[in-house]
C-alpha cells in the first residue's frame, strides 16, 4: 500500500489564531485547522497531542493509535493554497502494520476533510510534491 | 525539570504523547539558569564534552569563572573567530562579484529596457539606487549646516565602533571563560573579514564590491526585486526589511523532540547558531525562499492582514527545492560550516546564491 502524505487544501476558518501586534504576526494562523482535524482523529480513536505554534513553519501535533505515532503539520498560506503534512514516526518492528495505522489516519482525515465544509479542494500529493503533480483525491491506493 | 531519556527504556506511545502534551504546555517556563554557560558555548560554535546535565553543572562552577581559563578561552576564540572572518569575507566578495557581473551583462545589453519591466532596467536601478544616495547625502548636509555638531558626534560614533569590533582592548574583558570566548571570537571574525578585504583591494577587488554594493548591498535593490516578483509597494516594503524569527533548523525540531524531548537543555542545543540557519543581512523575502528551498516541508507562510496576496508561496514564485546534498549543503548554519566544514559550507553557500540569482531571472 501506498500513501500520499501531504494534503493541498483551501479553509474557511475564523482567524482568531492570527495575532498581530503593530503589524508583526506574533502568532501564525493554523491552530483552529490543527484542532479540527485532531478532534477528527480523536472521533476515530486516535489521541492526539496539543498543537503546537512553531512560528511561519506552521502548527504541528501528534496523533497515535495501535501505538504508532503520525507526526502531522499544518501551515496555512492564504485562502487557496494550505498544506497538511504528515509523516509516520518509524519503529523497529512490522512496518507493515505501522503502515496500515497509517493510512487509516489519512483515510479519516480525508474522509472528515470531505464532510466538513470548511475544507475544499483537498488534493493529496506523494512525499515531496514534485512540480507538474496534480494530486488526487484519495491518500492511499493499493 | 526532569527530561526523559529514550534510552534508557524504549518509551511506550502513552508515555511519549504524555511527554509531548506536558513539553508544550511547559515551553513558556523560564529556562534554568545553570544552562546559561552550555548555551554560550554551543551558539558560539565551541563544543565542549558535556554528555550529561551533571557534567554542565559542574562545568558551569568550576570552569567558566576560572581566569586561567578565561584567558585560553580568549585565544581559542581569536583563533576560531578569524578563521570564520576570512571565510565570510569571501563569501561576500563572490557574492558581489555574481551579482557585478549580472549587472554589468544587463547594463550592456541594448535590449534589456525592452525586456525589463517599466522602471526596472538595469541603468534605471542604478540612477535609482544612485539618486537614492544622493537624497540621503543631501538630507544629511541640510542636518549638517543646521547642526555642525552632528558631524563631529557621529564621527566619534562611528570610530568608536569600529574599535570596539576591532580591537580586543577596546571592551572589557569577560568575566566567564564562554563570555571571553564568544566576545574575541567575533572581534576575530571582523578582523579576518578585514584582513581578507585589505587583501582583495591590493588585488584590484574594491570594483567587484563597488558593483556588488550598488545591486545588493541596498535596501531598494530588495525593493525592486520583490516589486519584479509582483509585490505591491507596501508588501515589497515588507519584505526587503531584515528577518528576525526562528530560523531554519537544520536537524528538525521533529527529530529532536522524538529523541530527545523537549527540555532546556535539548532547546539550546536545538535553537543555537550550529543548527539555526538564519543567513547575515538577509530580508524576509529572501530567508523565505532559503527556507523553501532548503525544507521539504515548508511550503511558504502567512503576511500580515494588510496583505494582498495573503500569504508567501515558493510554489507561485516557481521555486524549486533543494535535493538532498543541496540540503545538506547549502542548509548549514554558518557557525555549524564554521565548527565543521567551513570551506566546504562556504562554498556551498556560495553556489546556493548563484542557483538563486539564476532563478530570480
Amino acid at each position: 500500500m501506498k500513501v500520499r502524505s501531504t494534503a493541498l487544501f483551501q479553509a474557511q476558518f475564523p482567524e482568531d489564531d492570527h495575532i498581530e501586534e503593530d503589524g508583526e504576526i506574533i502568532q501564525f494562523g493554523g491552530r483552529n485547522v490543527a484542532d479540527a482535524l485532531a478532534a477528527t482523529l480523536n472521533s476515530q480513536g486516535f489521541t492526539t497531542t496539543k498543537p503546537e505554534h512553531e512560528g511561519h513553519y506552521g502548527w504541528t501535533f501528534y496523533a497515535a493509535k495501535h501505538k504508532v505515532e503520525i507526526w502531522l503539520k499544518v501551515q496555512l498560506i492564504d485562502d487557496t493554497e494550505n498544506y497538511l503534512s504528515t509523516e509516520m514516526r518509524e519503529g523497529l518492528f512490522s512496518r507493515e502494520k505501522r503502515r496500515e495505522v497509517y493510512a487509516e489516519a489519512l483515510r479519516v482525515l480525508s474522509a472528515g476533510m470531505k464532510a466538513d465544509a470548511r475544507f475544499t479542494g483537498v488534493l493529496w500529493h506523494t512525499d515531496r510534491m514534485p512540480r507538474g503533480e496534480v494530486g488526487w483525491t484519495e491518500p492511499d491506493h493499493p | 525539570m526532569v527530561e526523559s531519556n529514550p534510552r534508557r527504556r524504549p518509551e511506550t506511545t502513552n508515555e511519549f504523547m504524555a511527554r509531548r502534551n506536558r513539553e508544550v504546555a511547559a515551553r513558556s517556563r523560564g529556562e534554568a539558569a545553570a544552562h546559561d554557560a552550555y548555551g554560550t558555548a554551543t551558539r558560539s560554535g565551541w563544543n565542549p564534552h558535556l554528555p550529561t546535565t551533571d557534567d554542565v553543572l559542574a562545568f558551569g562552577a568550576r570552569l567558566n569563572r576560572n581566569r586561567f581559563a578565561v584567558g585560553a578561552a580568549g585565544a581559542l576564540g581569536q583563533v576560531a573567530g578569524f578563521d570564520r572572518g576570512v571565510r565570510r569575507g569571501a563569501v561576500h566578495m563572490a557574492e558581489d562579484l555574481w551579482d557585478g557581473t549580472k549587472l554589468v551583462a544587463r547594463l550592456t545589453d541594448p535590449y534589456d529596457a525592452l525586456r525589463s519591466a517599466p522602471g526596472q532596467s538595469a541603468a534605471q536601478q542604478v540612477f535609482s539606487a544612485g539618486k537614492s544616495a544622493v537624497g540621503d547625502g543631501l538630507n544629511y548636509v541640510r542636518r549638517a549646516v543646521a547642526d555642525p555638531t552632528v558631524v563631529a558626534k557621529d564621527l566619534n560614533r562611528a570610530g568608536r565602533k569600529l574599535r570596539r569590533d576591532l580591537d580586543p582592548t577596546a571592551t572589557p574583558t569577560a568575566k566567564t571563560a564562554l563570555g571571553e570566548f564568544t566576545r574575541r571570537s567575533d572581534i576575530a571574525a571582523n578582523q579576518g573579514e578585514l584582513a581578507f578585504n585589505v587583501g582583495a583591494a591590493a588585488l584590484g577587488a574594491p570594483e567587484i564590491k563597488v558593483f556588488g554594493g550598488v545591486v545588493r548591498g541596498t535596501k531598494a535593490a530588495k525593493y525592486a526585486k520583490y516589486i519584479k516578483q509582483g509585490r505591491m509597494p507596501e508588501l515589497a516594503e515588507y519584505l526587503s526589511e531584515p528577518y528576525v524569527g526562528d530560523g531554519a533548523h537544520y536537524i528538525s525540531k521533529k527529530f529532536f523532540k522524538e529523541n530527545f524531548g523537549d527540555g532546556p537543555v535539548v532547546r539550546r542545543i536545538r535553537d543555537s547558531s550550529l543548527n539555526v540557519s538564519i543567513p547575515r543581512d538577509i530580508t524576509r523575502g529572501d530567508f523565505y525562499e532559503h527556507h523553501f528551498r532548503t525544507d521539504p516541508r515548508m511550503y511558504g507562510a502567512r503576511l500580515p492582514n494588510w496583505s494582498n496576496p495573503r500569504g508567501w508561496s515558493g510554489k507561485r514564485l516557481g521555486l524549486e527545492k533543494f535535493g538532498p546534498v543541496g540540503r545538506a549543503v547549502l542548509g548549514a548554519p554558518d557557525a555549524l560550516q564554521s565548527t565543521v566544514g567551513g570551506g566546504l559550507g562556504g562554498v556551498g553557500w556560495t553556489i546556493g546564491d548563484l542557483q538563486a540569482g539564476e532563478d530570480e531571472r
